[in-house]
């Protein structure tokens, strides 16, 4: 590509990004994950410029006359294709997760921070998953799998209500299988839990009982050279946090990916904001010295 | 007259009743002149035809919870102080519309309001503080810090280039004033690099037998619109005397903000007790941010026609007091007048440095007369910054209720 | 399995570790090294609680059979997780089963002799019970959590 042409493109993509106006996507695929949850993928009906993802950020997505909502990315797809999963909790959400295959949504983004996966070549990494918070996160893992020669032992821990609300699981074993690293001896680790199994289940369950900190490894052979990923409910992520800090990662090191009420989405609005930060645009993945303090003041 | 061209950074003298001349001038340029007016009892912002609209011989009396007009013993054009309404009424008008969406079949398409042709309609504030001078630029740099989608806004009146600006001198300042602390005022001050450009600076002397502005130009444009009014070279004690207005005016100033270290107010007060105390008084009635020049939180409503087939997208103010405002997950984050009121502050007076580099505040006071408890800022401010062993209340953990 | 290996297994295992050797050697005096197939019971609800569980391998449940239910478990437990503390507490009556959930590797430690042995030295007693406090500080934290039940959709 030339350069004035890619020029021409950086502009379209930040003229793109930068706007009220959402682009229209089509409804290419749908996989129900969950009895609440869909994941969808869209490809765009404009024959514009793709957009640059990365794992981490979000869209704001529009059905049309219902509303917008944020939704994290929760797979870069290839070929143009976004790949978001909703779970169907309020009018917008809903109208997203009825849509059909050949029906369209607005798409704005993408927008925020992401997971900065490049700064942690060379470190072990840990992604701890709560809920739907592994959405955000599974690019993240595809990445580190993918990759996986530039990073030492990897961890993945997910932690779900009950064995019916795992989302993605299908891809665990895939996960599982995933081959560690060709040099040098570093492992990879997943393991999953449930706070609960109901009884018409329970036969079916072999895996683990338990809050999704129980899953983390009780030292780490080399702590400053660690990271960690986590997304969940904000309870668990305080939590979550607690147990890191004891295992000696620094706090540099630990990334978290907040949520509060993205309107905007582009750092005007002012609903996202979470002390002096806008959280739409100076997260939503953020480093825990940088949030620490403020997730310890209630209503902030 | 009108055939001698005006310089910027000269200063003249015009007789008060050739100001309609000034009003002139700016329509012959097509601009639409908007200035203060006496309507419902207080002074607001409206189009004006000429000088005969401005508020003549009227002032203001504001307090903590008050604001009243009263006739002044003048004819003095400009013998008030601030009304509720703010220059943002123009510059980011309540409600824009974005876009409109209609749906077709499975998809849908989205048109943008044609933009009208020929040049935008261009405004002249007349009659604009310092401390409102200050605002316009604080929110000019909320929005170049955000990249504000600014294509996307068509009202075709917001989307006009920068307006004509013409400040006054103020003569008198309100109980309510206190932009002396905020470094806002009441000078108008030449404009510096990274100030508001502004283009003509009034001041007036409403003295009986010789009422008369003293005009200095600022601008280009404001030289050429300059160059259409009656006028003469001030004087130097002329001159002079438009510093001493300012001066007596600041002397007279009664309310003080200080504040040394915003980060601190943030880092050490979040916790305090005087949050239960505002809080016990505070409505959540957001009449604060209404007329706050500075607030800056809107809202993006999508709307719908009742068969769903015609979508519309609008930008409109909000507030931070609102209850939904900080909405997720079935619930808001800030569920207590408490954390709402503290987040106003704590934004308006602290975190708002990090974010844009200054004080979201100018010191105009307004928060403090149209609050209907009458909270005062400046006192809750000075409460927030003792320490507890001073105030004799403990500063304690807040529990939830 | 000779004493002396119990007493690494003891020494190594989490719940133990920085007792120091003499403690170590002590209480390893109440110790044994069992295995439990699958399906297995180490405890029975209700039952004399007669033992401390060190976990080295495997992986058991903590449950309850509830009328009409069956067992329903409440955690799962593996390598390097303890359990069983009612040995310590009147009315010394274990409240939940343990089963295997897997072929299980175990350090069992009498529950009398232990407590005896604690009865009889304070300074055992007391880092014994710091540890167990602390589990169960752990254990109430993550139940609280699951409690919260975070991921439930609140918004109804």
């Amino acid at each position: 590509m030339s350069l004035g042409q890619s020029i021409n493109v950086q502009k379209q993509v930040h003229a793109h990004r930068n706007s009220f106006v959402p682009r229209v996507f089509t409804v290419t695929g749908k996989t129900r994950e969950t009895v609440d949850t869909v994941t969808i993928k869209a490809h765009s009906g404009d024959g514009g410029v793709q957009l640059e993802v990365h794992p981490g950020q979000f869209n704001m997505l529009y059905v049309h006359g219902i509303g917008e909502i944020p939704v994290s990315i929760s797979a870069v797809g290839s070929d143009g294709a976004l790949i978001h999963t909703v779970r169907r909790v309020g009018p917008v959400s809903k109208a997203l997760g009825s849509l059909r295959i050949g029906e369209s949504f607005g798409v704005r983004g993408p927008y925020g921070t992401h997971w900065p996966l490049e700064s942690l070549h060379g470190r072990s990494v840990m992604v701890l998953a709560g809920g739907l918070g592994l959405a955000p996160l599974r690019p993240a893992i595809h990445h580190l799998l993918k990759f996986r020669d530039e990073f030492g032992d990897v961890g993945i821990y997910c932690g779900a209500r009950s064995p019916a609300d795992r989302i993605f699981a299908s891809e665990f074993a895939r996960w599982q299988k995933a081959k560690p690293r060709t040099n040098g001896a570093k492992s990879n680790e997943v393991r999953v839990t449930v706070d609960r199994v109901p009884d018409h289940v329970k036969a079916a369950w072999q895996g683990e009982i338990g809050v999704v900190t129980s899953l983390l490894p009780r030292s780490l052979p080399d702590p400053g050279n660690a990271a960690a990923l986590i997304c969940g409910p904000e309870v668990m992520m305080r939590h979550a946090v607690q147990d890191l800090l004891q295992l000696g990662i620094a706090k540099e090191h630990i990334y978290l990916s907040l949520e509060r009420n993205m309107k905007c989405a582009v750092g005007l609005c002012g609903h996202c904001q979470l002390s002096r930060y806008f959280v739409c645009r100076d997260g939503p993945v953020f480093s825990l010295d940088r949030v620490e303090r403020l997730l310890t003041v209630k209503e902030l | 007259m009108a055939s001698i061209s005006a310089n910027i950074g000269v200063t003249y003298r015009m007789r008060a009743g050739d100001l309609g001349a000034l009003f002139s001038a700016l329509h012959a340029a097509n601009f639409l002149t908007i200035g203060p007016r006496l309507s419902g009892g207080g002074i607001i912002l409206e189009e004006l035809n000429g000088p005969e609209d401005l508020p003549i011989g009227w002032g203001d009396e504001q307090e903590a919870g008050r604001y009243r007009l009263r006739r002044r013993e003048d004819q003095a054009f400009f013998g008030y102080n601030l009304g509720p309404e703010s220059w943002k009424k123009f510059l980011t008008p309540q409600r824009q519309l974005l876009w409109r969406a209609r749906r077709q079949g499975e998809t849908f398409t989205i048109e943008q309001p044609e933009r009208p042709s020929g040049d935008p309609q261009q405004l002249a504030f007349i009659g604009v503080r310092a401390c409102e001078l200050a605002a316009i630029r604080v929110q000019e740099r909320v929005r170049e810090v955000s990249g504000q989608p600014a294509n996307d806004l068509i009202d075709a009146k917001c989307k006009a280039a920068t307006p004509f600006l013409v400040g006054v001198t103020c003569a008198q300042s309100a109980a309510t004033c206190f932009c002396t602390s905020m470094g806002t005022g009441p000078a108008l001050g030449p404009p510096d690099s990274s100030g508001v450009g502004y283009d003509l600076a009034l001041t007036e002397f409403p003295s009986e037998g010789d009422h008369h502005f003293t005009i200095e130009v600022r601008s280009e444009r404001g030289a050429d619109i300059a160059s259409r009014i009656p006028r003469q070279l001030a004087t130097e004690k002329e001159c002079d005397a438009i510093r001493q207005q300012s001066d007596t005016t600041a002397a007279l100033i009664r309310r003080h903000l200080k504040l040394d270290n915003p980060g601190q107010l943030f880092r050490d007060s979040l916790e305090h007790s005087h949050w239960d105390e505002v809080a016990s008084r505070c409505l959540s009635c957001a009449n604060c941010t209404l007329v706050c020049p500075t607030c800056f939180c809107t809202n993006i409503e999508d709307t719908s026609d009742l068969s769903g087939d015609v979508a519309e997208r609008w930008l409109r103010w909000d507030s931070c007091f609102h209850l939904d405002f900080s909405y997720v997950h079935g619930g808001s984050v800030r569920q207590t007048t408490r954390s709402r009121y503290r987040q106003w502050l704590t934004h308006k007076l602290g975190t708002w440095h990090e974010q844009f580099g200054s004080s979201g505040c100018v010191g105009c006071g307004r928060c403090i007369a149209w609050c209907p408890v009458g909270i005062d800022l400046t006192v809750e401010l000075k409460a927030l910054t003792l320490s507890p062993e001073v105030t004799g209340v403990q500063t304690r953990k807040y529990e939830h209720p | 399995m000779t004493t002396q290996t119990i007493e690494s297994l003891i020494g190594s295992h989490p719940f133990f570790v920085g007792l120091g050797a003499e403690f170590t050697r002590f209480v390893a005096g109440c110790a044994k090294n069992r295995y439990a197939e699958k399906g297995e019971y180490l405890a029975h609800e209700g039952d004399e609680a007669a033992a401390l569980f060190l976990v080295r391998r495997g992986k058991v449940s903590i449950e309850t059979n509830v009328p009409g239910r069956g067992g329903v478990m409440v955690e799962t437990l593996g390598a390097g997780d303890m359990s069983g503390w009612s040995w310590l507490f009147p009315p010394h009556k274990w409240t939940f089963d343990i089963k295997a959930l897997e072929g299980t590797s175990f350090v069992e430690l009498n529950g009398k002799c232990l407590r005896e042995k604690c009865e009889g030295d304070p300074r055992l007693g007391y880092e014994v019970a710091k540890r167990l406090a602390g589990m169960m500080v752990e254990r109430l934290r993550s139940t609280r959590l699951r409690l919260l039940d975070l991921y439930g959709d609140h918004s109804a």
